[in-house]
């Protein structure tokens, strides 16, 4: 027998299809056959479109973003304060902490313990600021590399970037032979938007070729979608003109923000 | 769109998708648009801090559940009076009877939920004012009906009792 009361969150919950199929089924049936179950079905979809007309998600999304930084934060506190007791019982228990130091040694012995990576620098980074960051690969450790920072051909970078509440993004360089490289999206054509992590690793690390002098990365952001094909078109007019090149802003929507980082080649 | 076997967030097109269901929730339980905005926000950073919790169920239920514990808890901090002033409600829960005096009634409401377990406002909220049965609310919040059932009963009694001790004063 069909349950013809419907309740709101039910109700919700059809519109976005997430009922169970033979719920789904059933209000379907009610909402053919019952104009008032219709009717009230209409109204929540209006009522959808006029709550987001109220809230845009341009208005909320800088917020949601803001809390997720401070919830992550207090999180890592409270990771920070539960270590440091750990500590605590490691330094005040010797018994259990000289357990601890013998099972270290069997892993080193067993060649198990974790292979850690040093990220030099990475402890500057402001996750506040719209950036994209690069990172250099060598044979021994991962450096960050800052604006003006030098490098040569053939070093591995890994891009990601920070989007600290903006939404759209295109990152793209510009080398010192004049050549535009897309970075994010991958083609002209994808959709601009940005993951919302705290950093965001693009997919593939760049190897640098032999172009001479600079590297010049920019990260062009917005809180609506942005045409890649013309900011890239305005990135190979900026390319021709070897005069500004390497400090000259975009001409592009007064909306957009624009971050650029210079790497210096090598000669 | 988010797929159910993969946890990635798009946080946009989850707005889109999921905001007006949240803001209508927190509206309901907090009955102030401004207080509703900065808790449909903190439920969607909840949700991005919980996203591996999005594995196996609609974004939906999960989201409500977030929705009403954040509401739930900002009532409890500010002590607001606001719910136990719906007509919608928990008069149900404490087997109001329209003969009382609605101020006393909000008060009694506001001594019983102060000392009461979030995860009991829960479930006493899911099945009062959203009028859902045991075998929902259990589907909900991942307990067995006998659970709920428990969980209602001695909530029920607790409130009974504490309304005879408050009308013996």
């Amino acid at each position: 027998m069909i349950n013809k009361r419907i309740r709101t969150w039910e109700l919700e919950r059809y519109l976005l299809g997430e009922l169970p199929p033979s719920r789904m089924a059933e209000i379907t049936k009610l909402v053919h056959e019952d104009p008032d179950i219709k009717k009230e079905v209409d109204h929540l979809s209006q009522d959808n479109a006029e709550i987001l007309r109220r809230h845009p998600s341009e208005t909320m999304l800088p917020g949601i973003l803001r809390k997720y930084e401070e919830n992550r934060r207090q999180a890592q506190t409270r990771q920070k304060s539960r270590f440091i007791t750990i500590k605590r019982l490691i330094y005040t228990t010797p018994v259990l902490a000289s357990a601890l130091i013998l099972l270290f040694i069997v892993l080193m012995k067993d060649g198990v313990a974790p292979d850690y990576t040093r990220v030099k620098g990475e402890e500057s980074l402001d996750f506040m600021k719209t950036q994209v960051v690069i990172y250099k690969k060598s044979n021994t450790e991962i450096a960050l590399l800052n604006n003006r920072d030098q490098v040569k051909a053939g070093d591995l970078l890994q891009l990601a970037y920070i989007p600290a509440g903006k939404t759209y993004g295109v990152i793209f360089s510009i080398d010192g032979n004049g050549v535009v490289t897309l970075h994010h999206p991958e083609r002209k054509s994808d959709s601009s938007i940005l993951k919302q992590e705290k950093k965001n690793l693009l997919s593939s690390a760049y190897e640098l070729d032999n172009a001479p002098d600079f590297e010049r990365f920019f990260f062009i952001t917005a809180m609506e979608e942005i045409e890649v094909q013309s900011v890239i078109k305005k990135a190979e007019e900026l390319a021709l003109s070897p005069a500004s090149v390497k400090t000259a802003r975009l001409e592009l929507p007064e909306s957009y923000s624009q971050f650029s980082i210079l790497l210096k080649k090598e000669k | 769109m988010l797929s159910r076997q993969d946890p990635e967030i798009n946080i946009e097109e989850f707005y889109l998708r999921y905001g007006p269901m949240v803001l209508r929730r927190c509206i309901q339980l907090l009955r102030d648009e401004e207080k509703a905005k900065d808790a449909a926000q903190e439920v969607f950073a909840k949700l991005l801090i919980n996203k591996k919790k999005l594995k196996g169920q609609h974004a939906s239920s999960l989201l409500f559940r977030i929705s009403t514990n954040t509401c739930l808890n900002i009532l409890r901090k500010h002590r607001h009076s606001d719910l136990l002033d719906s007509d919608a409600t928990l008069k149900n829960a404490v087997a109001y009877d329209e003969s009382e005096n609605k101020i006393v009634l909000q008060d009694l409401l506001r001594r019983i939920f102060r000392k009461e377990k979030p995860s009991t406002w829960e479930i006493v909220v899911m099945h009062f004012v959203d009028g859902m049965t045991l075998q929902e609310v259990a589907d909900e919040v991942g307990l067995s009906v006998s659970g709920v059932r428990r969980r209602i009963r001695e909530f029920r009694s607790r409130a009974e009792f504490k309304r005879e001790i408050y009308y013996d004063k």
